[in-house]
């Protein structure tokens, strides 16, 4: 102990701690003073998300009745369930709101005012989703790629009930992967954008759910999903192979975790795919196995000689894990308290960063201090700043994305397409994310808390 | 609103995404299979009986998915033994019934931890006797545990001395007896967790049990008997009667001894059980009290605004799990007509990417019927149902097999008098009927003789409020499928022609295998009377 190591943090910060907290200042002083577009109450979208974060009860009906939405054919249809999700008692809204949703129900200008609400309801949708089919999500991914900003492309649709939806899945990746690559190929040249450390990087990049490609998955059945699954993959692979394009398999739940870990390695060692180096997988670090999960992967990685992307993220189905857990009686797989995941991620990614001859990384999240805490380290390890690269969601801290950008960092989106129908369970995915009170870009944003405070160090106990 | 049972926590099931537990079910299949063929006879007050007129050991339970693959023989039960065996029940009930509750409940919390020890084992067991999946025999482990822990908890709430009123001078007690012998004729469906559920309910309030499980569950039903035995039961009060339902089954509902007949089963059996069960022959000074859990014709309704995908996989799950073979499933589905087309192209789509195949295959989602007979009268109805409507899917089913397999059918434009939508089939068929709005469905969903479950897929506010209310099943379930409930959380049991008696799986359902007696007692002495009592 030294007479600094008091209980005042800049004497006690670490060297390091000091230079992560120093960037971090630096990127929230760039970028604090703009607004996502999310959060942005010129529009409706902003608007009922403001609400939501003030009114628990007033937040449910709105989440349930935009997971309904979709599935209402007729005006009538839409009226009877804006009556029966907002004409309560316990949401207690403001009176012009209500007068509002009522307006919609009856009266004259009813037709007019739905007709309003599903424009804004596709408009709610489409700050999340770039476009129903990659035709119409081509536009949005050439203006990314002109603001500097790369892709990779996911298709809506997480769930195959049966084999023709999940044949045609694949059939769809496989069409995304040759549109993608000769549209593409048109565009500018990006020195930021495609070299990376080892090399020039593909511009075309998309990211798999597994679970869109088979719908008799289950875990139970390993073996035989496992044969299943590599089929399908195979072909989506060598299409990649054959077109420059990099493969993510996504992480979807936890149920799904071992044996997407699995199907991963068994794919990277088949001999079809020994020449491919632009595989990659996803990893949670709100999970309490990822780091064990990810020592056998490196471990894997150096025995089979093979290197891969690790995307980091925090994971998205916190919600659900927890649920299911619970209701299962089983132990919880995901941290409880958010800063553990927080501190998890800090601890997997020195872990990633440590391992650059096997791994080639992507820190994908929203939240400042992990983006800072990942680029401070790898700066400390003398990683050159394209031996990585820094993933957020198409639509989303747009401030964030421009400042890290400017400084140079390779910023990739993840940009979803598809229906409005397939895409509500991720739109509600997103919307519960960032109307949480732990959402870091609402506090920065929206409750614009101290970046100091936001900027802390997680810790796993405290 | 009131919580029950919030600190009861039911057994886990096996989470399968982890290789440990898929394992141990596949290793369990190797072991159980190793040891298959011994014998089952009668067991009473401890010992293998065998009578000049019983079996000659020459009846057999067999793997439904592979008839030649015997589980075990069987020296079947005569009337005889039977008779025997409700002496013992009737001998040994004057010291189990004065046992103390809570030594009676520790000998069920002991079995329940050694089900939990052998809960792999004894699921290979299942899969190989019955034909269960490995997820719905989990299951039945995993309530059987659930049944004897929850049982000899509740048990020992209800033996505790209740007062009635607080007014001083007259002490009011309730207190609870046991009634005597219990006869439990237990289904093979699930035959673990079921008759475990009526054993434990019988046993934990002091009553002893003449025990007779269905006959292609035997192996299954013995391992019941010794778990018990081995958690410190004493002999004779569960005596073991393998053999054929209808002999021992109605001599045992006809016994002046027996008070007390716990049945799940058909509808035609247990109404038989329930008409002979009320007469009262000579020396018989009680009347008998009827435990039956018998049929469904279960509807799910899909309204016009349901998340399909849920609904399209919880209907499948529903009316297939288990080859359609539990109380439980899904034999209807009530589909409003805007979502018509689309439901049923997609669910036919979804039914032709089922696996059909043996329980055995971790793959399997639907397996073997569980006995030539069910075969036969499963297929005569997938006849009927030609006749009658039209024929929406019909799954393939294993090339070349022995085994008990018929193709999971769907019928669709079906009308709700048609057999098919008024019959318990008890296999994997499914009726689909169209309705133009909601009050037709529950017209529909309503108009059967049964009312065991049911399901509504719907995110309109009102109509949910309505099923609440309108929608007549003892179980009832919203926007999730109608199978699995749980105990404590899903306590069981329907109405109607579905059964008589409080639903299993929860506190009131001990109150069937006990007399309530009162006992008020003047505590006054010339005026003086204590404050408290």
């Amino acid at each position: 102990m030294t007479k600094f190591n008091s209980s005042y943090n800049t004497y006690s910060m670490s060297d390091i701690e000091v230079k992560i907290q120093r960037l971090g200042h630096n990127i929230f002083s760039q970028c604090r003073k703009q607004t996502p577009s999310i959060f942005n109450k010129d529009w409706w979208s902003g608007k009922m998300l403001d609400l939501s974060m003030s009114n628990k009860n007033f937040k449910l009906q709105l989440f349930r009745f935009i997971d309904v939405f979709p599935s209402l054919t007729s005006n009538e249809d839409i009226r009877h369930h804006i009556q029966e999700y907002f004409n309560r008692d316990d949401l207690h809204l403001p009176a012009t709101l209500k007068f509002g949703l009522l307006a919609m129900t009856e009266g004259i200008t009813s037709s007019l005012a739905l007709l309003a609400l599903k424009k804004n309801i596709h408009h709610m949708a489409k700050l999340f989703i770039s476009g129903q089919n990659i035709e119409e999500a081509l536009p949005q991914l050439k203006n990314l790629w002109d603001s500097e900003i790369s892709f990779t492309t996911d298709l809506l649709g997480e769930k195959a009930l049966c084999e023709k939806e999940a044949e045609n899945h694949l059939q769809q990746y496989l069409n995304l992967i040759e549109k993608l690559s000769l549209t593409s190929s048109a565009w500018k040249q990006s020195s930021q954008l495609e070299t990376a450390s080892w090399g020039k990087i593909p511009r075309c990049n998309i990211s798999v759910k597994i679970s869109s490609l088979n719908s008799q998955l289950d875990p139970l059945n390993f073996d035989e999903s496992l044969i299943v699954l590599k089929t399908r993959l195979l072909k989506i692979f060598k299409k990649a192979q054959d077109h420059n394009c990099t493969v993510y398999l996504d992480m979807e739940h936890y149920e799904l975790k071992d044996f997407t870990l699995a199907l991963f390695k068994s794919l990277l060692e088949d001999k079809a795919l020994s020449n491919f180096q632009e595989a990659g997988i996803v990893l949670q670090a709100y999970l309490k196995d990822t780091e064990r999960d990810l020592l056998q992967l490196i471990e894997w990685g150096s025995s089979y000689q093979r290197k891969f992307y690790v995307r980091l993220v925090k994971g998205a189905y916190w919600d659900h894990e927890t649920t299911i857990a619970r209701l299962q009686n089983w132990p919880c797989p995901v941290f409880q308290k958010k800063e553990h995941s927080d501190a998890n991620y800090e601890k997997l990614t020195n872990i990633i960063l440590d391992h650059t001859n096997v791994i080639r990384p992507a820190f994908a999240s929203h939240n400042i201090r992990s983006l800072a805490h990942a680029i401070t380290q790898a700066h400390q390890r003398d990683l050159s700043p394209n031996s990585f690269e820094l993933q957020m969601l198409w639509g989303m801290a747009e401030p964030i994305k421009k400042a890290l950008c400017q400084m140079g960092y390779r910023v990739r989106d993840y940009v979803p397409i598809g229906d409005l129908v397939p895409g509500m369970a991720f739109l509600v995915r997103r919307l519960l994310e960032n109307t949480s009170n732990e959402s870091f870009l609402r506090q920065s944003f929206v409750d614009n808390e101290e970046a100091s405070g936001l900027l802390r160090a997680p810790h796993f106990d405290e | 609103m009131e919580t029950l049972y919030a600190d009861f926590k039911n057994e886990p099931y096996l989470d399968f995404s982890k290789d440990e537990n898929r394992n141990k079910i596949q290793s369990a299949l190797k072991k159980v299979k190793g040891s298959l063929g011994k014998n089952y006879s009668p067991i009473i007050d401890g010992k293998i009986v065998a009578s000049a007129d019983s079996g000659d050991g020459s009846a057999q339970s067999v793997n439904p998915a592979e008839p030649d693959m015997v589980i075990g023989s069987i020296t079947e039960a005569s009337e005889n033994i039977t008779e025997q065996a409700i002496q013992s029940c009737k001998k040994n009930f004057i010291s189990w019934g004065t046992t103390p509750v809570s030594e009676r409940a520790q000998i069920l919390k002991k079995a329940a931890e050694i089900f939990r020890k052998q809960k792999s084992e004894l699921s290979a067991l299942e899969i190989l006797e019955c034909g269960k999946q490995w997820r719905e025999a989990d299951g039945d482990m995993c309530e059987a545990i659930d049944f004897l822990e929850f049982y000899a908890q509740e048990a020992v709430h209800l033996f505790e001395l209740k007062q009635m009123g607080s007014e001083p001078g007259l002490r009011n007690t309730l207190y609870f007896k046991p009634r005597g012998v219990a006869a439990v004729i237990s289904p093979w469906n699930f035959p673990i967790a079921i008759p475990v559920g009526m054993i434990a309910a019988a046993l934990a309030v002091g009553n002893t049990v003449v025990f007779k499980p269905a006959e292609v569950a035997t192996a299954c039903g013995y391992k019941i008997y010794e778990i018990l035995k081995e958690a410190g039961l004493p002999d004779g009060v569960l005596n073991f009667l393998p053999g054929q339902g209808r002999l021992i089954g109605n001599y045992l509902v006809r016994r002046p001894d027996v008070s007390l007949i716990a049945f799940t089963g058909s509808k035609e059996v247990g109404l038989a059980i329930i008409e002979e069960a009320g007469k009262t022959p000579k020396g018989q000074n009680h009347v008998k009290k009827v435990i039956a859990e018998m049929g469904g014709k279960n509807a799910i309704i899909i309204d016009s605004d349901a998340d399909l995908d849920s609904a399209i996989t919880g209907v499948l799950q529903a009316a297939f799990g288990y080859q359609g073979q539990k109380c439980s499933a899904c034999s209807r589905v009530i589909v409003l007509d805007s979502v018509y087309d689309k439901f049923t192209s997609r669910l036919k789509e979804a039914a032709l990417s089922i696996k059909v195949s043996p329980a055995e295959d971790p793959g399997s989602a639907v397996g073997a019927v569980i006995n030539k007979g069910a075969f036969e009268k499963i297929s005569q109805y997938i006849e009927i149902g030609k006749k009658e409507a039209q024929v929406l899917v019909q799954c393939e089913i294993p090339q070349g097999t022995t085994g008990y397999f018929v193709k999971p059918t769907i019928f669709c434009n079906v009308q709700p008098n048609h057999r098919i939508a008024q019959e318990e089939i008890f296999g994997p068929v499914l009726a689909v009927l169209k309705v133009k709005d909601f009050d037709e469905a529950l017209k529909i969903a309503n108009g059967t003789q049964f009312a065991l479950t049911g399901a509504l897929y719907s995110r309109s506010p009102k109509n949910i409020e309505r099923a609440y209310k309108e929608f007549e099943v003892g179980n009832l379930y919203i926007n999730t499928k109608c199978t699995g409930a749980m105990v404590a959380r899903q306590p069981f049991g329907g109405f109607k022609l579905s059964g008589v008696g409080t639903k299993a799986g929860m506190k009131e359902y001990l109150l069937q295998f006990v007399e309530m007696k009162t006992v008020s007692e003047n505590t006054q002495r010339q005026g003086f009377a204590p404050e408290t009592i």
